[in-house]
């Protein structure tokens, strides 16, 4: 039964960290490189929702979409600041441009939210509990949102134009070119797609841990280990990876101890990148 | 023929990369100081064959021996201490260096040297040879394509391999540019360095090696001196097609 | 050949004059304040000298040079505590520790590279960070550890004297750095750097050097590490904190990745830059930030040689200038 709650708690967990990687995993696809304000776009969804329902008074409904729209329009600035002038000319810039980004990000929240947490609060304050089993409907809530984002990312990539050439472009660059596909803009729609998953991911972390400035630099970690387990690239692996790491962290969690769950993890991801770095489910890019 | 000594022996050789047979249990055998050309559609496995030999991608499968010695399990920078040059398709400099500073890393670490050898005479020998005549202080990266292949070579050659191994060494220059490289070719082979060459243009291959081998899938559909290639029915049917044939035969002839 | 001997001479000179004045420099400055803030500079100097070793010259995309300096301080700082040692011991205790860690690090993660290297040593970062946490009975956890100062015949050293001990080992490390770039070690990293397969083609075992290059940087990194620790007298975990890789990161890049002085007047410009907006307290994460993304902009090879660049630009052009006017 123990271990039943401890599924539980990993499905949860999995989740929220499926939304927290897969606009990681999104951009690899597309742009080949990886994003460090990645955590502070997480943070980013996270204040706006507190802010629009503490401040502003929205429901959770305006909120949420008032966050699609900024981490939109966030992300479409992130590309062209840092992505846009080094691209395909010096990745190690596009690196130092992020990570600056990051920090600036991190600091401006604190300068205008203040440093202290916030707490936000939930959408339906409740405890669920059968037999022993017992979760917030927060928490369920937290499920059924990533399930149904994932559902509606899928129908993106597959049903639409745009999604279609996000596709194309992730698949073969210079074919996406040819095709006339304007790749431009795929790589800021792609960016500002990933940091809206980013921003859902902070929206949904938010009730869970509290909000604070630097909320999102540790699910950024946990990200970057899952997309690497994932393989770069791949959606599905993400998710799968995103549930993997999870459970790996419940349970050294609950049968070796908290802290040796990082460890843990720092292991299982050396591992991955010397005996499969591509991961576990990704496809060798190395071409002949 | 039969009397002349094996420089390199590849035996039933295979590389996979997913289920792709990129070389296909191939084995043949390169002879000292011969020009070897190898040719064949895109895709049929020349460059993962070069790949394999000098190991930037291990063989999955199959010896290869180099002057009677396997090198098939040993690391890349070993088969050039062992005498194998190469160069890339792309033109692979060491671009934030300059000239000198290109030469001088060929010339260390080429023989496994653990002190910097600048031996001016040497590696001006060297940029002559390949007719490369910019100043030695210029930046490589700066350098136009067909003066970056020149230097591409020079940094193989100062190493004093015994094989070297060129990667369509012609591919992106124009025709006068590619004529002098296939002069440089001609020179390296007279020098008695044996030679492989992988080149799409047939008419250069044919004019050049003394002896090759045309790939497809992975394997090997034909080898043997120019002019039995190309008579080769298979070899006109799958690669060259009749005109061509016919053009590359004069050529062979002549 | 006249022009390059007699500029070789001036640049000679330049270098006994500012090493000259890097001597004479306690003389002059009395602000207590003042003279903390240059030692903090010959620290970061340390750091940013032996990260860009590895990461201008080696091409090995890391971030696990702070975390290197982390692990010189604690392991000095506990050895200090635990086993009594002098804190002049804790030096070499603190490079032999943050080598060997740098090893066991090394070992697999410099078979990768590019993002996996990154995110591996990021991943390390955070890792020594738990391990940290975990051990907080020696470590002191958040509190911080305390560490002894520096003495010479049983009385604490002052600042002006610990600014020597800082400066010779900024001068070990810059020397040590410039022997590498000059070895045939340094043209094997700058060959790795441009093509790690026309280097390993061309005869260079990149891992070989990496590897030898990461755990010589770890050493100095390490000294440099318990350094700060005694010097403090504190070290605490807010060393893992992403400002520190940020502003070192800024250091390298504002004075010129690559280049053996540069990130050392970066570490200058950035720990001054910092106190001049110290009425800015909250504003300075953000400054550091944006002078990052606009010198990776507008200076993408540092201040230094962007400066170099204009200062010649300048020259030529009153040179044409002049030429013109006499046709």
């Amino acid at each position: 039964m123990d271990l039943l709650y401890l599924i539980l708690r990993a499905f949860i967990q999995g989740s929220i960290y499926a939304l927290a990687s897969i606009g990681l995993s999104l951009q690899w696809g597309v742009l080949r490189n990886l994003n460090f304000s990645h955590g502070a776009a997480i943070t980013f969804g996270a204040y706006i929702v507190w802010f629009s329902l503490e401040s502003l008074g929205f429901t959770y409904l305006f909120a949420f979409i008032a966050m699609l729209l900024a981490s939109f329009v966030l992300g479409i600035a992130i590309e062209w600041l840092t992505v846009k002038p080094f691209f395909a000319k010096n990745d190690t810039n596009i690196f130092i441009a992020t990570v600056a980004l990051s920090s600036i990000m991190a600091q401006v929240y604190h300068i205008v939210f203040g440093g202290r947490q916030k707490f936000m609060r939930p959408l339906v304050d409740q405890l669920i509990k059968i037999g022993p089993l017992q979760a917030t409907v927060q928490e369920l809530l937290t499920i059924l949102i990533t399930a149904f984002t994932l559902v509606v990312l899928w129908f993106i990539l597959q049903r639409t134009k745009t999604g279609r050439s996000i596709r194309a472009v992730s698949q073969d660059q210079v074919g996406a070119i040819l095709s006339g596909i304007n790749t431009r803009r795929v790589y800021s729609t792609t960016l500002g797609v990933a940091t809206m998953l980013a921003g859902i991911a902070g929206m949904l972390l938010g009730p869970i841990y509290f909000v604070s400035p630097h909320m999102g630099e540790s699910p950024m970690v946990k990200a970057f280990i899952i997309v690497i387990l994932g393989g770069l690239g791949s959606l599905k692996g993400t998710v799968i990876a995103a549930f993997i790491v999870a459970m790996v962290e419940v349970l050294v969690g609950r049968y070796i101890g908290v802290t040796w769950a990082p460890m843990m993890l720092f292991i299982i991801m050396i591992m991955i990148l010397i005996f499969r770095p591509q991961g576990l489910f990704g496809v060798s890019n190395r071409k002949a | 023929m039969e009397d002349k000594k094996a420089i390199l022996r590849v035996e039933n050789a295979s590389r996979l990369f997913g289920s792709l047979r990129a070389v296909d249990g191939l084995s043949f055998e390169v002879y000292e100081g011969e020009i070897f050309g190898i040719a064949g559609p895109n895709g049929s496995g020349k460059t993962t064959l070069m790949n394999i030999i000098t190991q930037v991608i291990p063989p999955n499968s199959g010896h290869i021996f180099f002057h009677d010695k396997p090198i098939h399990k040993m690391p890349s920078h070993k088969i050039c201490h062992e005498g194998i040059g190469r160069t890339f398709q792309n033109p692979t400099v060491f671009e934030s260096l300059s000239i000198l500073d290109n030469m001088i890393i060929g010339s260390t670490f080429g023989k496994n040297h653990n002190r910097l050898q600048s031996n001016m005479d040497k590696i001006k020998e060297v940029l002559d040879f390949v007719n490369l005549d910019k100043p030695l202080d210029r930046i490589a990266g700066k350098l136009l394509v067909n003066d970056k292949k020149k230097l591409m070579m020079a940094i193989a050659l100062i190493a004093e391999p015994s094989l070297l191994i060129l990667d369509e060494p012609c591919a992106g220059l124009n025709i006068s540019e590619a004529k002098e490289s296939i002069e440089l070719i001609r020179k390296i082979g007279e020098k008695g360095i044996t030679v492989m060459l992988i080149e799409h243009n047939m008419q250069v291959l044919m004019n050049i090696s003394d002896r090759v081998m045309i790939m497809d899938a992975g394997k090997k559909l034909c080898m043997g001196p120019p002019s039995h290639v190309c008579t080769n029915e298979l070899v006109i049917e799958k690669y060259l097609g009749k005109r061509t044939a016919k053009g590359v035969k004069d050529i062979a002839e002549s | 050949m006249l022009k390059t001997t007699d500029n070789n001479r001036k640049l000679l000179l330049f270098y006994i004059l500012m090493v000259l004045s890097l001597l004479a420099l306690p003389l002059f400055i009395k602000n207590a304040y003042i003279m903390h803030l240059v030692i903090m500079t010959c620290v970061w100097g340390v750091v940013v000298n032996n990260w860009n070793l590895t990461l201008g010259y080696g091409g090995m995309f890391h971030i696990a040079q702070i975390s290197l300096f982390a692990v010189g301080g604690y392991m000095s700082g506990i050895f200090i505590n635990e086993l009594m040692i002098s804190p002049w011991l804790g030096l070499l205790v603190g490079g032999i520790f943050a080598a060997l860690v740098s090893l066991i690090i090394g070992l697999p993660a410099l078979r990768v590279k590019g993002i996996y290297l990154i995110l591996l040593t990021y991943a390390f970062h955070y890792g020594i960070k738990e391990l940290t946490d975990h051990f907080r009975e020696i470590t002191g956890g958040s509190m911080g550890l305390v560490v002894p100062r520096f003495r010479m015949a049983g009385v604490a050293l002052q600042n002006w004297q610990l600014y020597y001990v800082i400066l010779a080992l900024l001068a070990v490390s810059v020397l040590l750095n410039w022997m590498v770039v000059r070895s045939y070690i340094g043209k094997a990293l700058m060959a790795i750097r441009d093509s790690d397969i026309l280097a390993n083609s061309t005869g260079i075992n990149p891992y070989k050097f990496k590897l030898m290059t990461f755990v010589m940087a770890a050493f100095v990194s390490g000294v440099a590490g318990a350094f700060y620790a005694s010097y403090l007298s504190v070290i605490g975990t807010e060393i893992f904190s992403f400002t520190l890789i940020v502003n070192a990161l800024g250091m390298i890049v504002i004075g010129g990745m690559g280049t053996l002085l540069g990130p050392m007047i970066g570490s200058f410009i950035i720990t001054f830059f910092m106190e001049i907006f110290s009425g800015l307290e909250d504003y300075r994460p953000i400054l550091v930030g944006a002078v990052i993304i606009l010198v990776l902009l507008f200076a993408p090879d540092g201040l230094i040689q962007e400066g170099n660049k204009r200062w010649e630009r300048w020259k030529s052009r009153g040179k044409k200038k002049s030429e013109e006017l006499e046709v």
